[in-house]
């Protein structure tokens, strides 16, 4: 028997939705048990459907009220006390009845009552549903150790997980530790950095992985199966102790990738003094003895016995709870353009910072690359291949600051140098950065509001070019010295590489995406899997720390107990009907549906998260929501329908449409009765079959109510959504029935005009 | 409190009734005062001091030191005259180094000066110094005249240094001119320069009498009755360079002087070359 | 044809004119509240900008530098606290120095030689503040001769004389 619990609302429905009419109606079924009641969602009313439940021996609830999204979860508790939770229906007669049709209160009544017998309907073919309880690892993979990385590690590594710390190069450190003094205190990078270098390198907590990569990850959140290759240093790192010999005696010279061939390092190496971990590395390339099979005066020369040539690549695996990625950004490459770069007295943003380092490879002086004598002019270019249409459309956020600090840190060492600063705008968005600016700008570097076109190659290996002052319209023309580029931040090598491998949503420049920039902007689609740092877009260091902490917080609260609990409001997929066709693997944004050992399709409860868009796209029908499956949608839509044909189907998405409408009825908006939503979790939901099933029962029109085109919170659901409402617009058309009865709309959660108007828009179309 | 009286070249050369004016206000509030002896031109801030800023300094530092003498506060009537010496003031008390270089050149002719003088403009005294209670308390006629105060731009600014309050909107003038019963109404561009300062008036008359037109122009549409205000240069601009039927203008002493009822004679009137009797009609 | 930059002139400015000189960021507020850049071609942003860049030949024999009227109200409403009016009266001493000062300025500065004051006194001027009730000759330099004496030495030690081209008639 089904509970039918009706909400007067104090008089919030009851004014215009006639309650005792409802009521009598739905009465005349010997299967409803009828109930009314002023506040159902007060002690009093929560009480009253607990005890009829019990009384009544009820097995199904309907609660005709309010929105789902107002008191949906004190009814849901209120029902599973005595029920299963998901064995109940919310008929929203509130927001989207009362509340929008005060003018009329027969129409309003008449669709109360089509609302409730259509929940009335599905809540027959409801299912209790089930928990899934899944064991979850404590130990945290984090891939990077660059200032986020290591961060990360260390936050974990406090609160009692175990790390494993992934890092390509031979130390850890990122592109931090090549940096001189940092924004905008002006303090060391190096001494902010290492108390935490050694702080990491010897926490209790974290495994360090130098020369490793991750390779492959697979398994499910909360038990990620991770295939790790270290490859080899050819130097014991158990017996190295860093004292350097090899490195003195080593006959083979290189230019030090690390410098930017500022200065030279050997075949066996550390990139620069005082790093973590102090172990030499072989690079194999240069290496004589792995060229021709001769030297071995490494080996001579080592007292350790540490230097193992036959040393092999290691492969490791690793089973973790959640994945933190912090891979960290790259500089863009400007070779062959306007730039001219080749030039070696063009230098980047982070070659400038290498030489004014006091332990860098030039002392900390500043020289021109050509000749290694001091410049007479320094010219500062900002935005080099950023805020530009033609390569990267974004601003990289750290280059201003970082350059006034640069700028002022030589003009304080080098006061009769001539220092120019060609600029765009400077943005100083962050704590004290204005200041920052303002101290610098008494300083009398010419500002120059104005980008040069190129920089040519002058006499002596000075540079040249023209360039337009905005305040003065003038062209004035600069011969320099040395040219520093504020080149453009890009995304790691190890940022694009772990995007494959981990199936990360990235957007077009190719920097990581959380679920949301603002309101949740570590996650990511993957559930266990968060991003951090300038993986994600440039930022300051201060930043990265933030980030760090708070991805470190989303990973505790993931793992926080040894399982992992959730509703199983996932899609289940028959392997009897499955045509393989693979359609809803490529679909899924979430990796959720994965092929087993026998070859069947099967859903990971652990990754899904209920979006519906598999069961949508499958061809063959074989896949189905255990909630809000296709018969469930369909008997709520005839049930509607059956009551009261004059109906337009407004199948609006639980994120945004079904929230707008919710919106609209605060705000009182009008429009016409004829429109009825349905909910459904996100428009992906809305299947071709069900965008037509509703004229098969003599709808006047179907709406469908979704995310604005690029905010769909299931990332793309509502594009393909979008396409099959065109293609069955053109069926409509062909069966005679009119195209313009069936309309899709996107809108923003927070815009309840918007939705009003639609649903006026389509009532005016569907007489 | 006795002060030096700081005339200019203006009011006493130009437009004497400001100076007969100012002296029966004075007089009428009791206030002790003598003529600063000696005084030269302030210099005019607009001219001489973008001709040569030491020239400026030395000879406004010769006016200061000379009220020094006196033991006296230096007091001016002139908005360019305050600002001139105000402005010299502060920096030779701002810079040891520039008061010792004027003081070298002031020690050719026997003079040297220590910094201690305040520089005061007869409007800000009144209101400080004396008062509503005071200045009403000498209203013998309340006079209904629409007034449109020109502030005019050396009295309040820069209001970094003057210490006199805001200069966006102002009310120390409009609020003197209410203590004698008259009106100071509201006009587009009251913050608007006369265009006669800088140097502007002698050598680019034409773009001062573009400036002075569009204050005309406002205050004609307000509906005033006169303007009124602190300078004497400004009161030169108005009086000289609006159209044939513009406001008659009045420096604020003027205005007192017929709150007050002092002898109309020697308000110079006569002089002005915008007819005043319509003003004197209005309160009779 | 593309200009060099001056940054000696510029120093010179900043030290000399205000230190505030390389504050200015060029937003234009000032230009905005400017009464002669509405009517001119003077416009106060670029004026600096040239003194900011050290462009000499763009200020000195400018026309637009003298028409500012020193109203203050850039200052006022200046973001960065610049001191414009400052800035723009040393680069008129600059300019006055170089040989570019107006003819009507030169008479009014040579007033002050003669008279002691920015403007003339005549027979009538006396007349006229008879005819008020005040004393004829004011007490200031034109009833001292000490006083315009000690004025001119002032102004001569200053060399503001020759500044003016005024020679003393014997």
């Amino acid at each position: 028997m089904i509970g039918v619990f009706l909400c007067h609302c104090g008089k919030n429905i009851s004014t215009h939705v006639d309650i005792k009419k409802l009521k009598e109606e739905l009465s005349k079924d010997p299967g409803l048990y009828v109930v009314e009641d002023t506040f159902l969602c007060s002690q009093a009313g929560q009480g009253l459907i607990k005890d009829s439940v019990k009384e009544k021996g009820l097995d199904r609830v309907v609660v005709a009220s309010c929105s789902p999204k107002h008191h949906g979860d004190i009814f849901k508790n209120c029902v599973g006390e005595v029920l299963n939770p998901y064995m109940w229906e919310m008929a929203n007669i509130r927001e989207q009845c009362a509340w929008v049709h005060q003018n009329d209160n027969e129409k309003a009544t008449e669709k109360a009552l089509a609302l409730v017998r259509g929940a009335i309907e599905k809540v027959k073919l409801h299912e209790p549903i089930g928990q899934l309880t899944v064991p979850v690892s404590k130990e945290v993979l984090v891939i990077g150790a660059g200032i986020a990385g290591i961060h990360a590690a260390l936050e974990m590594g406090d609160k009692g997980y175990h790390v494993h710390l992934v890092e390509k190069t031979p130390i850890i450190g990122g592109n931090m530790v090549k940096l001189d003094r940092t924004f905008p205190t002006d303090d060391c990078s190096m001494c902010t950095i290492s108390p935490k270098l050694n702080e990491v390198a010897s926490h209790p907590n974290v495994i360090i992985y130098t020369l490793s990569e991750v390779e492959e990850v697979s398994g499910r959140p909360g038990e990620y199966e991770v295939k790790i290759v270290k490859h080899p240093r050819y130097v014991d790192e158990e017996k190295c102790t860093g004292c350097g010999t090899c490195a003195e005696k080593c006959p083979i010279k290189r230019p030090n990738e690390y410098d930017f061939g500022l200065s030279k390092r050997k075949a066996i190496y550390i990139p620069a003094g005082g790093m973590v971990p102090l172990k030499y590395t072989i690079n194999r390339d240069d290496c004589l003895h792995f060229r021709t099979g001769k030297c071995g005066i490494c080996v001579d020369n080592c007292v350790a016995g540490a230097i193992d040539f036959d040393q092999k690549e290691k492969h490791i695996e690793l089973k973790v709870g959640a994945i933190m990625v912090a891979t960290g950004y790259d500089q863009y490459d400007l070779s062959n353009t306007e730039y001219n770069i080749e030039h070696p007295n063009v230098i980047t943003g982070l070659e400038l910072e290498r030489m004014i380092d006091p332990s860098g490879p030039t002392s900390g002086k500043i020289i021109r690359p050509s000749d290694g004598e001091t410049p007479k002019s320094l010219t500062f270019i900002q935005c080099a291949g950023s805020r530009d249409e033609r390569r990267n459309t974004y601003c990289s956020k750290i280059c201003c600051m970082y350059t006034i600090k640069n700028a002022q840190l030589v003009e304080k060492e080098y006061p009769e140098m001539e220092i120019n600063l060609c600029y765009i705008d400077i943005r100083t968005p962050g704590k004290n950065f204005e200041e920052y600016y303002r101290r610098f700008r008494s300083a009398g570097i010419n500002m120059i509001k104005g980008m040069p076109s190129e920089i040519l190659s002058g006499e002596n290996d000075t540079l040249e070019f023209d360039v337009y002052d905005t305040a003065t319209k003038k062209l004035l023309k600069i011969n320099t010295d040395l040219v520093v580029l504020a080149t453009s931040l890009v995304p790691s090598e190890g940022t694009k590489k772990m995007a494959e491998v981990l199936h990360l949503v990235y957007g077009p420049e190719g920097f990581l995406a959380p679920v949301h920039v603002k309101i949740n902007p570590v996650d990511t689609a993957n559930r266990g899997q968060y991003i951090v740092g300038t993986a994600v877009f440039p930022k300051p260091i201060q930043e990265c720390i933030t980030d760090a902490g708070a991805a470190s917080s989303r990973v505790a609260t993931f793992l926080k107990d040894d399982k992992l609990v959730l509703d199983l409001v996932t899609n289940r997929i028959d392997p009897e009907i499955c045509i393989h066709c693979g359609e809803c693997v490529e679909g899924c944004n979430y990796s959720a549906i994965k092929e087993n050992e026998e070859g069947v399709y099967e859903v990971l409860d652990v990754s899904c998260l209920g979006c519906g868009k598999c069961a949508a796209i499958c061809p063959s029908n074989a896949s189905e929501m255990r909630f809000g499956s296709d018969e469930q949608l369909k008997v709520q839509v005839s049930g509607i329908l059956s009551s009261d044909p004059d109906t337009i189907i407004a199948y609006s998405c639980e994120q945004c449409g079904y929230n707008a409408a919710d919106l609209a009825g605060i705000s009182n908006l009008e429009y016409s009765s004829k429109v009825k939503i349905v909910k459904v979790p996100c428009t992906a939901r809305v299947s071709f079959e069900l965008m037509l099933y509703p004229f098969l029962k003599g709808a006047k029109g179907v709406m469908v109510a979704g995310c604005l085109e690029d905010q769909c919170h299931y990332i793309d659901g509502n594009i393909g959504a979008k396409e099959r409402a065109m293609m069955a617009k053109k069926i409509l058309d062909l069966i005679g029935i009119g195209g313009e009865r069936l309309q899709f709309f996107n809108m923003s959660s927070g815009d309840g005009p918007k939705f009003a108007e639609s649903a006026r828009a389509i009532a005016e179309v569907c007489p | 409190m006795k002060f030096s009286m700081f005339w200019g070249c203006i009011a006493p050369l130009r437009y004497p009734g400001i100076e007969s004016s100012t002296r029966d206000v004075l007089d009428a509030l009791d206030v002790e005062y003598k003529d600063l002896e000696g005084a030269s031109c302030c210099p005019a801030p607009g001219v001489f001091r973008s001709f040569s800023e030491p020239t400026w300094l030395s000879v406004g530092a010769r006016n200061l030191a000379l009220a020094e003498s006196d033991g006296n506060q230096l007091m001016t009537i002139c908005n360019g005259c305050y600002g001139s010496l105000f402005e010299s003031n502060y920096e030779l008390r701002q810079e040891p180094e520039k008061l010792e270089e004027v003081n070298k050149i002031l020690k050719k002719v026997g003079m040297k000066y220590n910094g201690t003088t305040e520089v005061r403009h007869e409007a800000e005294v009144l209101y400080r110094d004396m008062g509503e209670d005071r200045v009403r308390g000498k209203v013998k006629k309340e006079l209904n005249l629409n007034v449109a105060v020109h502030y005019g731009c050396h009295f309040l600014k820069p209001t970094e240094t003057r210490g006199l309050g805001e200069a966006e909107k102002p009310t120390i003038l409009d609020e003197i001119v209410e203590w004698t019963g008259a009106k100071s109404i509201d006009y587009r561009y009251k913050n608007l320069c006369c265009g006669a300062g800088g140097g502007v008036r002698a050598r680019n008359p034409e773009l001062a009498k573009a400036m002075t037109l569009k204050k005309y122009e406002a205050v004609k549409e307000a509906g005033a009755d006169c303007l009124v205000t602190p300078c004497p240069f400004c009161h030169l601009q108005y009086d000289q360079a609006q159209p044939e039927d513009g406001l008659p203008v009045l420096h604020i002493s003027q205005l007192l002087g017929l709150a007050f009822g002092s002898d109309e004679k020697r308000m110079g009137f006569n002089y002005h070359r915008i007819d005043v009797t319509p003003v004197l009609e209005k309160i009779k | 044809m593309a200009k060099m930059i001056d940054p000696e002139f510029a120093e010179k400015v900043a030290k000399e004119g205000d230190k505030s000189l390389f504050l200015c960021y060029q937003c234009g507020t000032c230009t905005a509240s400017c009464p002669s850049s509405e009517i001119t071609s003077f416009k106060t942003r670029k004026m600096i900008r040239f003194a900011q860049l050290g462009l000499k030949d763009d200020i000195l024999p400018n026309d637009d530098l003298w028409d500012c009227t020193t109203c203050y109200t850039c200052q006022e409403r200046c973001p960065r606290g610049v001191k414009i009016p400052k800035i723009i009266l040393y680069l008129r001493n600059l300019a006055a120095q170089a040989g570019y000062m107006a003819d009507a300025h030169k008479g009014t500065a040579k007033n002050l030689f003669i008279f002691g004051h920015a403007v003339s006194f005549k027979d009538k001027h006396e007349k006229l503040r008879k005819s008020l009730g005040l004393d004829g000759v004011p007490h200031t330099t034109l009833g001292s001769k000490k006083a315009l004496e000690d004025l001119k030495t002032i102004m001569k030690a200053n060399g503001f004389d020759s500044l003016i081209g005024y020679k003393e008639e014997k």
